[in-house]
C-alpha cells in the first residue's frame, strides 16, 4: 500500500512536469506563430511602401521637375512683366515640393540603407537631424561593419525602423540638448546604444505606454522587437539616460 | 490497549469510514455528474451493504456471504460504469460494455448453477480487483497521455482513480490469499486483516476527497 501511495505521488510529480514542458512548447509555437505574422505583415508593408516610394520617385518627381523647368522658361521669356515675380515664388513652391516628396519617398523605402548598408544609413539620418535642429547628435562606431552587416536587407530595414522610431521619441519627448549613438557588437549580438542628458523613462513606463492605445510607435518598436528577438532596455541614471538595444545576429 | 482491541476500533472505523463520502454526496447531489451519481448509487450500497454484514457476521453467516458475493458483483457493475463514463475513447468504452456483461452474467450463472450465493468464493473478486486494478492503471496513462488537466490535485477523478488502485491492489492480495487467512491464527488474521480496514479507510476518505473537489462548469 505505501509503495503503491509512492508510486502515485511519483505520477503526479510526472504529470506536473509534463504538463509543464506542454504548456512551454504551446508557448513557443504561438510565439513562432506571432512572429510569423509579423514578418508577414511587415513584408507587405514594406513592399506596399517600396511601390509608392517608387511611384512617387518615378512618376511625381518627374513630372514635378518638368512642370518647374517650364516655369524656369516662362521666367526667361517673361523678362519684364509683374508676373515674374510671382513665376518665382511658384517655381520655389514646386521645389519644395519636390524636395518634400524627395524625403517621403526616403522615409518610405530607406534607399541609402539598401544601397550602402545601415550603418551608412544611420550616419545620413543623423547627419539630417543635426542640420535640421540644433541639438547635437554623435555616432561612434565601435564595429568593424561599414557596409556589409551580418544581417539580411529585411533585417536590417528593421533595425533602421527601430533606430528611426527611437530617435523620433527622443526627439519629441526627452528634450536633450546632447545624445550620443555608439554602435557596438560583441560575439553573438549587434547593439546601438542611445546615451542622453534629456528626461528619460523606465522599461516600466514603457511598458504601460505600450498596452494604451496612445503608443503607437511603441506597438510597432515592439512586434519589430520580437520579429528580430531583439532587446531594449530603457534606463534613468544620476546625470544621463540610456537606451540600449541589442540584437542577435540569428533571430 | 492491545492489538486486539486496536483491530476492533480499527473495524469500527472502517465500517463508519463508508458514511463520510455517502454524506459528501448527498451534500453535493444536484452537481454531481453522471459518473458521480453512479459513483453515488455504489456508496449507497456500499453502506448498506457494511452495516448488513456487520450485523450478519455473528448471527448468521450464510446471510453474510450471501451479501457479499451479491455486493461484489454490483460493485464491479458499478465501478465498471463509473468508467465507461469516464473514458473518452470509443474503444474502451466498448470493451467495458463487454467486460460489464460478461462479469455480471457469468458470476451469476456461476452462483446460480455451479455454487452457492451463501458460501464464500473469492474467485470473482479477485477477477474484480485484477480489472480495476487494469483500469484504473489504464486511466492513469490515458491522463498522463492528454496532459490536458492544468491541476491535477483539483481534478476530482484523479482522487477516485487513486482510492480504486490503492484499495483493489491491496485487496487483490487478500483476496488471493485468502484460503491462508481463513486457516490461520485469531492474530494472524486480524494483522493481515487491518491492512485491508486500513485501505478502505484510505478508500473512503480519497472518495470524500474526490466528491468534494467535483466542480460543475
Amino acid at each position: 500500500m505505501l509503495l503503491l501511495t509512492c508510486a502515485i505521488i511519483i505520477f503526479y510529480q510526472i504529470y506536473k512536469t509534463n504538463v509543464l514542458k506542454k504548456g512551454q512548447r504551446i508557448q513557443a509555437i504561438e510565439r513562432e506563430k506571432q512572429i510569423a505574422v509579423f514578418k508577414a505583415s511587415s513584408s507587405s508593408e514594406e513592399k506596399q511602401k517600396r511601390r509608392i516610394a517608387e511611384n512617387l520617385h518615378d512618376e511625381i518627381i518627374p513630372q514635378l521637375s518638368v512642370l518647374g523647368r517650364n516655369i524656369e522658361q516662362l521666367i526667361d521669356e517673361l523678362v519684364n512683366t509683374p508676373y515674374k515675380e510671382k513665376l518665382l515664388k511658384d517655381k520655389l513652391l514646386v521645389e519644395q515640393v519636390v524636395a518634400g516628396i524627395k524625403e517621403i519617398s526616403f522615409e518610405l523605402i530607406p534607399k541609402v540603407l539598401l544601397n550602402h548598408g545601415l550603418i551608412k544609413a544611420i550616419e545620413n539620418t543623423v547627419r539630417q537631424l543635426n542640420e535640421s535642429n540644433g541639438s547635437r547628435i554623435e555616432l561612434i562606431n565601435r564595429t568593424n561593419f561599414r557596409k556589409e552587416l551580418p544581417f539580411t536587407k529585411d533585417d536590417q530595414v528593421q533595425i533602421f525602423r527601430m533606430c528611426l522610431e527611437l530617435l523620433n521619441n527622443l526627439n519629441k519627448h526627452s528634450s536633450f540638448t546632447y545624445l550620443r549613438l555608439t554602435i557596438d557588437s560583441s560575439d553573438h549580438h549587434f547593439m546601438i546604444e542611445f546615451m542622453h542628458d534629456g528626461t528619460g523613462i523606465t522599461n516600466e513606463k514603457i511598458a504601460i505606454l505600450s498596452e494604451s492605445s496612445e503608443g503607437l510607435g511603441l506597438k510597432s518598436l515592439k512586434s519589430r522587437q520580437i520579429i528580430l528577438n531583439a532587446e531594449i532596455n530603457y534606463l534613468v541614471e544620476n546625470d544621463s539616460s540610456k537606451i540600449n538595444m541589442k540584437v542577435p545576429y540569428y533571430s | 490497549m492491545n492489538f486486539s482491541s486496536f483491530y476492533t476500533t480499527l473495524h469500527y472505523i472502517s465500517i463508519f469510514s463508508a458514511v463520510i463520502p455517502f454524506f459528501v454526496a448527498i451534500f453535493k447531489i444536484k452537481t454531481l455528474n453522471q459518473s458521480l451519481r453512479v459513483l453515488f448509487i455504489y456508496l449507497s450500497v456500499s453502506v448498506i451493504t457494511e452495516f448488513a454484514s456487520r450485523l450478519l457476521a455473528d448471527s448468521y453467516v450464510k446471510g453474510y456471504y450471501t451479501v457479499q458475493n451479491c455486493f461484489t458483483v454490483l460493485e464491479f457493475l458499478l465501478i465498471a460504469l463509473i468508467y465507461y463514463y469516464e473514458f473518452s475513447s470509443a474503444s474502451l468504452r466498448s470493451l467495458i460494455k463487454y467486460l460489464i456483461w460478461s462479469y455480471a452474467s457469468i458470476s451469476i450463472l456461476a452462483f446460480v448453477l455451479l455454487a452457492n450465493f451463501a458460501e464464500p468464493h473469492n474467485l470473482f473478486s479477485t477477477i474484480e480487483a485484477c480489472i480495476m486494478i487494469v483500469l484504473s492503471i489504464t486511466f492513469f496513462y490515458h491522463l498522463h497521455k492528454r496532459l490536458d488537466i492544468p491541476e491535477l490535485n483539483n481534478y476530482y477523478f484523479f482522487w477516485i482513480n487513486s482510492a480504486i488502485l490503492l484499495y483493489f491492489s491491496t485487496s487483490f492480495i487478500l483476496f488471493l490469499f485468502d484460503g491462508y487467512l481463513q486457516q490461520c491464527d485469531k492474530n494472524t488474521f486480524q494483522l493481515l486483516y487491518s491492512l485491508h480496514l486500513l485501505a478502505n479507510i484510505a478508500y473512503n476518505t480519497l472518495f470524500s476527497l474526490g466528491i468534494w473537489k467535483f466542480k460543475t462548469k
